[in-house]
């Protein structure tokens, strides 16, 4: 499939829906709000060319600025990046939106839908978004910690995260919360 | 944040022959293939619900490469997916030399589709053995890795290590090929070919085997697709997804190679297909000999003074021995890349599979699981 008119078709189709839609790196890339990135996805994954496979999702931290002497400050952002694809001929599309980082605690970004619903694959891919970013995904049926200790604290691929404040002595209950009660 | 989960081993209900049970499996057992962690609740002998405990193996690949040079972090790739290293450092270099904007010489390319090859078939022996392994039958396991030590020696002869090789750099390859490396290739592909009917006689037509893997681990083509899997795995459900052919990179687009294809999605296919794809990339490895002989010249574009790629973002996908390996970097100008994201292929096939294995036996778990190979350092990175 050409990419080019992949592109337009996808331009079309999301035309109220998507902020932007351009050619970049020979990807397609979709910009958009996060309030239409379900209807984003949907017609992504439904259209004519389909990007039925589900190839990543993952985020891009730009922590707060604070307002110094020369520039004013700037309001920190995670930019939501999802990648899907027409797999067989090769076109992929590249989604992103953008979340204020103003979520329940004030480092953490603020809440996006979650697309597994629409991509059942994107589950692990938005726990361990969680995970490390704390993206808070609604929706999702089971947003837990993935790959860090259930107890871990923070957020470690945000750019301001401190992961001194945890303490990394290794004790049994610490870490096998469900054996501990047999001991 | 500790999650609530019932005591391992506890039965929940008495009396009841079919009573549910809670079955603690790995992180430390032979049949998790490195450190997975299943907790299984089953009702008699069937799955009824699964949960995936990964990150034993988290070493923080993408934290640490936000702080490293983009040099520095090639090497960090082998450790992902320790047994198919070459396709993640092709898949890292190719994403920094698109943000480059560099050129690969041509020599290179070819050195780096034979190193490539030569480990995709090192990792399906393996692969072949601990399937082998999963089911019983460990002749099969001293099988596979007779075999995979003679193509070891040949990525060895190329890049001077047996594990981590470090081979693709970027701009190019590590270093030339050693002197008779062909005609010691082909000699060992040979063997390594003239042994498959002896894997067919051992398992592909082995009945006890084949009542083990056929009809067992169904994945539907749809659902393969729709929940990320990718790979042999996915190819085995019959879609057609192969990276070189999808979407051609380096100058796979040069050879003749057919890409096989599952029809059942079983485990059964999913074993199998691993010995067709090792028979093409021994033609793949053949052609690229008989190419890269009239092809002289430099293997590596050097780099000159600082790296330090143009703000923006590039991302590579490569076929890696277990699927789709992608590298998503976002570069703002530093030494450092900004943001590196790594698509690793277990990840997305061990995430789909949570679903999948409820419902069949818990003697097939380990079947279902050893047949999508998943490599715990890849799944954690």
């Amino acid at each position: 499939m050409d990419v080019e008119a992949a592109a337009q078709s996808v331009a079309d189709r999301l035309e109220d829906l998507a902020v932007d839609v351009a050619l970049e790196n020979g990807h397609i890339t979709v910009l958009c709000r996060p309030d239409e990135l379900l209807r984003v996805m949907a017609a992504l994954k439904g259209g004519e060319p389909g990007f039925p496979y589900f190839s990543f999702m993952t985020a891009v931290d730009y922590p707060p600025k604070p307002a110094s002497e020369e520039a004013a400050g700037e309001a920190g952002r995670c930019d939501l990046v999802y990648h899907v694809a027409a797999a067989l001929e090769g076109v992929g599309v590249f989604v992103t939106t953008s979340v204020p980082r103003t979520g329940a605690d004030p480092v953490h970004p603020a809440r996006v839908p979650s697309v597994a619903g629409i991509y059942p694959g994107a589950q692990w891919h938005e726990r361990e978004c969680f995970d490390l970013f704390g993206v808070d995904f609604e929706g999702h049926p089971d947003l837990r910690r993935i790959l860090l200790p259930d107890d871990w604290v923070g957020h470690p691929l945000l750019k301001d995260d401190d992961p001194s404040v945890n303490d990394l002595e290794y004790t049994p209950e610490r870490r096998w919360p469900e054996v501990a009660d047999q001991r | 944040m500790a999650e609530q989960v019932p005591v391992a081993g506890q039965t929940q209900v008495g009396g009841d022959p079919f009573e549910e049970m809670l079955v603690n499996m790995g992180p430390q057992h032979p049949s998790t293939h490195g450190v997975l962690r299943l907790l299984i609740r089953v009702s008699g002998e069937y799955v009824e619900d699964c949960r995936f405990h990964i990150g034993y193996l988290h070493r923080c690949h993408e934290k640490i490469s936000e702080s490293q040079t983009y040099v520095q972090n090639i090497p960090l790739s082998d450790r992902l997916d320790y047994v198919g290293a070459v396709p993640n450092g092709w898949a890292q270099c190719l994403a920094v030399e698109k943000l480059a904007g560099l050129e690969v010489p041509a020599r290179a390319e070819y050195l780096r589709v034979i190193a490539a090859e030569l480990q995709r078939i090192a990792s399906h022996l393996l692969f072949v053995g601990t399937m082998g392994t999963d089911l019983g039958a460990v002749t099969m396991f001293l099988f596979g890795m007779r075999e995979r030590e003679m193509v070891i020696d040949l990525l060895e002869a190329m890049s001077g290590a047996r594990l981590t090789y470090h081979y693709i750099r970027i701009g190019g390859v590590a270093r030339d090929l050693p002197d008779g490396f062909a005609e010691r290739a082909v000699r060992t592909l040979d063997t390594v070919l003239s042994r498959i009917p002896d894997y067919d006689d051992l398992f592909t037509n082995n009945r006890i085997l084949r009542e083990r893997a056929e009809r067992v681990g169904v994945i539907p083509a749809q659902t393969a697709l729709e929940h990320g899997f990718s790979g042999p795995t996915l190819r085995a459900s019959g879609v057609p997804y192969d990276v070189r052919r999808c979407d051609p990179y380096g100058i796979y687009d040069r050879f003749e190679f057919d890409v096989p294809l599952g029809s059942n999605g079983d485990v059964y296919d999913r074993f199998t297909i691993r010995l067709r794809e090792i028979e093409q990339s021994s033609r793949i490895v053949r052609q690229a000999l008989e190419g890269i002989e009239g092809v002289g010249g430099p293997i590596r574009t050097p780099i000159k003074g600082r790296f330090r790629p143009a703000p923006g973002w590039a991302y590579a996908h490569v076929e890696g021995a277990r699927g789709d390996v992608g590298y998503y970097i976002v570069s703002q100008g530093g030494d450092s890349p900004y943001r590196l994201k790594v698509r690793s292929p277990c990840f997305g096939n061990l995430a789909g599979l949570e679903h999948l294995i409820r419902g069949w036996k818990i003697a097939d778990v380990v079947a279902i699981l050893g047949s999508i190979d998943i490599v715990l350092g890849c799944v954690d990175r």
